[in-house]
């Protein structure tokens, strides 16, 4: 018997608190449309590239040594990774009391790019992304990662997306 | 084009050749026009950031001899003045102040003071990042204050959605804000401003007018501190205390202050040197000039061991000092070539203006750019066009040597404004919804600037009017 498998991806920027509540109900709905049993991927995407904007403001723009910018760097890292864990750690905890199996994947990378590679590894259901927090005028003008990663998945018929907007 | 670095990137060029090739404007000199091409490519780099801004600096002071606007040995030689060295002594302090852990140390006991309820944590937090900037510069505050702050969220078990947490978070951001408007030391960019102010009355052949270090602290301080009252005021009314059990976070500021021990004797050596260091800079810096009095004591502070040049070369981005000498040399070439007064009496030909209402509108305008802008790039392009502004709408241009690093320290919304609020935004706890609300700072400060410049300014022998 094959699993109903859903993918939920978190990253260093995307860890909302509603994807976890958004993972259940879906697990949920799956297991009673069907005989199959249900397990959930966590991709967990650890992002460099979005701390580097902010990089460039302590360095260029607040002339800030090597050394001070690494470790404001290294600071928001850390903490985006405890946020980040503390969403796996309720996702584990929320599965559990449904006997729900959760996996973890970690992966170093962009976010469009990681999720697609791991769409396109296994047979999901359902993959369930956040958007990250940007100004309105930002996403109409360069677009949204998580329209992207919608719009690849349906081009490559890879699953179901359901795009979290609370947060 | 989809790309907007390369956008940007090649649109500077393209002004710069627009305006440096069109014919040459009645009125409005050969070096003139080659200067306003240069700042041309300068502003759109300098505001949309497609290269490093002190690249820029290093592009515009290059273009300044290529083009004719200036000749080489004068544009080389404006690179090189106090200024630049001011600066340079300014980070140096703020590198002292963190690799000696003095500045973690005041910070922590300061928390630990206030460390009795949530109330006057979130109140401690942003007092004592204001606080701080008096001596560090408020980039390096902000950086110095984050980690500790997060420390307390951890120990406090708080989470991205929790009242406390943002408020501490802002506490901070906004305390150094509002703290880099408080003393030359606080901020790099008061010091372009002054030294933009003293190059425009050299070309203009006018009598030399240094601003102190205390004289300029005087005309900033009331606004700063009504930014930081307005900024405790407007946190207390978004994020109402959640009743939280300080104990933890009182835990961990007793851990951490008593993991550092008692003071070293490198810590003494430090603040006893830049006590000394401010003495003389307020004693004797319009006699020798700021930037040798702050060369001086970075040197001691080199010669006493207390500073490495590693330590320096870590904490420093030394593209500062290319970012401010291009900024003065460009400027400098704009006013001596006669570039902006050409401009500013095509744009504005009635010299009938309500000086109140430029000046309103220069704050106004300068505080908006700031919060998109660097506020060092912000000085770097409104200065050079408002001084002159001054003698056409009868105002003395020595009130914009105030008026703009202040109006552009008042950043307190977008996270393009300043590293501080890029940190906090950073984190992930903060949306935009939860800095609007500090367009009402903006706007108090400003009300409060313009009133200080009213009534306060003419008592200590400033008059906004000449």
């Amino acid at each position: 018997m094959s699993d109903f498998r859903i993918l939920l991806a978190v990253s260093t920027s995307r860890y909302s608190r509603a994807l976890v509540d958004l993972a259940m109900s879906e697990a949920e709905k799956l297991s009673a449309s069907g005989t199959k049993q249900v397990a959930i991927d966590v991709l967990y995407i650890l992002e460099g590239e979005d701390l580097l904007h902010i990089s460039h403001q302590v360095g260029d723009q607040g002339f800030l040594g090597l050394s001070t910018t690494a470790d404001v760097i290294s600071t928001l890292g850390a903490e985006h990774h405890r946020m980040a864990l503390l969403r796996i750690d309720e996702v584990k905890a929320a599965a559990a009391t449904k006997g729900t199996p959760v996996s973890v994947l970690e992966v170093d990378g962009r976010f469009v790019e990681s999720v697609l590679e791991q769409a396109g590894k296994a047979s999901y259901e359902t993959i369930l992304i956040t958007r990250a927090d940007r100004p309105f005028v930002s996403r109409i003008l360069f677009g949204s990662e998580a329209d992207r990663v919608a719009k690849m998945v349906k081009k490559e018929g890879l699953g179901h997306v359901i795009i979290d907007d609370e947060d | 084009m989809r790309n907007p670095r390369l956008l940007a990137l090649a649109a500077g060029p393209l002004l710069c050749a627009l305006v440096a090739f069109m014919d040459t404007p009645a009125g409005l000199t050969f070096a003139g026009q080659r200067s306003l091409a240069v700042l041309a490519l300068c502003v759109t780099w300098w505001v949309f950031t497609p290269v490093g801004l002190p690249v820029t600096s290093i592009m515009g002071l290059a273009l300044l001899p290529i083009m004719g606007a200036m000749d080489a040995a004068d544009a080389f030689s404006l690179f090189g003045n106090q200024a630049v060295f001011f600066v340079i002594g300014v980070f140096l302090v703020a590198a002292v102040m963190m690799e000696t852990g003095l500045s973690a140390r005041l910070s922590l006991i300061g928390l630990r003071r206030f460390a009795k309820d949530e109330n006057r944590l979130c109140n401690g937090v942003l007092l004592v990042s204001w606080a701080l900037c008096a001596v560090v510069v408020s980039h390096a505050v902000a950086a110095l204050m984050l980690p500790i702050v997060l420390e307390l969220i951890r120990s406090l078990n708080l989470g991205p959605r929790s009242r406390t947490a943002r408020r501490l978070l802002l506490s901070m951001a906004w305390g150094t804000v509002a703290g880099s408007n408080l003393t030359l030391l606080s901020s790099a960019r008061a010091t372009l401003s002054l030294e933009l102010y003293g190059g425009y009355l050299a070309d203009r052949a006018m009598p030399a007018d240094p601003i102190g270090f205390l004289e300029y602290s005087m005309g900033a301080l009331p606004v700063s501190m009504a930014s930081v009252i307005m900024a405790a005021i407007v946190l207390r009314w978004m994020f109402p205390p959640e009743n939280l059990d300080l104990g933890p976070a009182v835990q961990k500021l007793d851990q951490k202050v008593s993991d550092m021990g008692r003071m070293s004797g490198r810590e003494w050596t430090t603040l006893v040197v830049i006590a000394t260091m401010i003495f003389c800079v307020v004693r004797f810096g319009s006699e020798y000039g700021l930037g040798t009095v702050a060369l001086m004591f970075s040197a001691i502070l080199f010669a006493l061991q207390t500073l490495q040049w590693e330590d320096a070369e870590r904490y420093v981005n030394w593209g500062v000092a290319l970012m401010y000498g291009g900024a003065i040399a460009i400027g400098s070439a704009l006013h001596s070539s006669g570039a902006t007064s050409w401009l500013i009496t095509t744009v504005m030909p009635s010299s009938d203006i309500n000086p109140w209402v430029a000046l309103g509108t220069a704050a106004v305008v300068t505080a908006g750019m700031t919060e998109l802008v660097s506020n060092s790039a912000v000085i770097a392009v409104v200065m050079p066009v408002l001084l002159p502004v001054a003698e056409h709408a009868s105002l003395d241009p020595r009130v914009f040597a105030w008026s703009a690093p202040i109006s552009a320290g008042l950043a307190f919304v977008l996270p393009t404004s300043t590293p501080a609020l890029a940190m906090v935004f950073g984190t992930g706890y903060l949306r935009i919804k939860h800095t609007l609300p500090g367009l009402l700072i903006t706007l108090f400060s400003l009300l409060v600037f313009l009133a200080v410049a009213r009534w306060l300014w003419p008592l200590v022998g400033l008059p906004v009017t000449p």
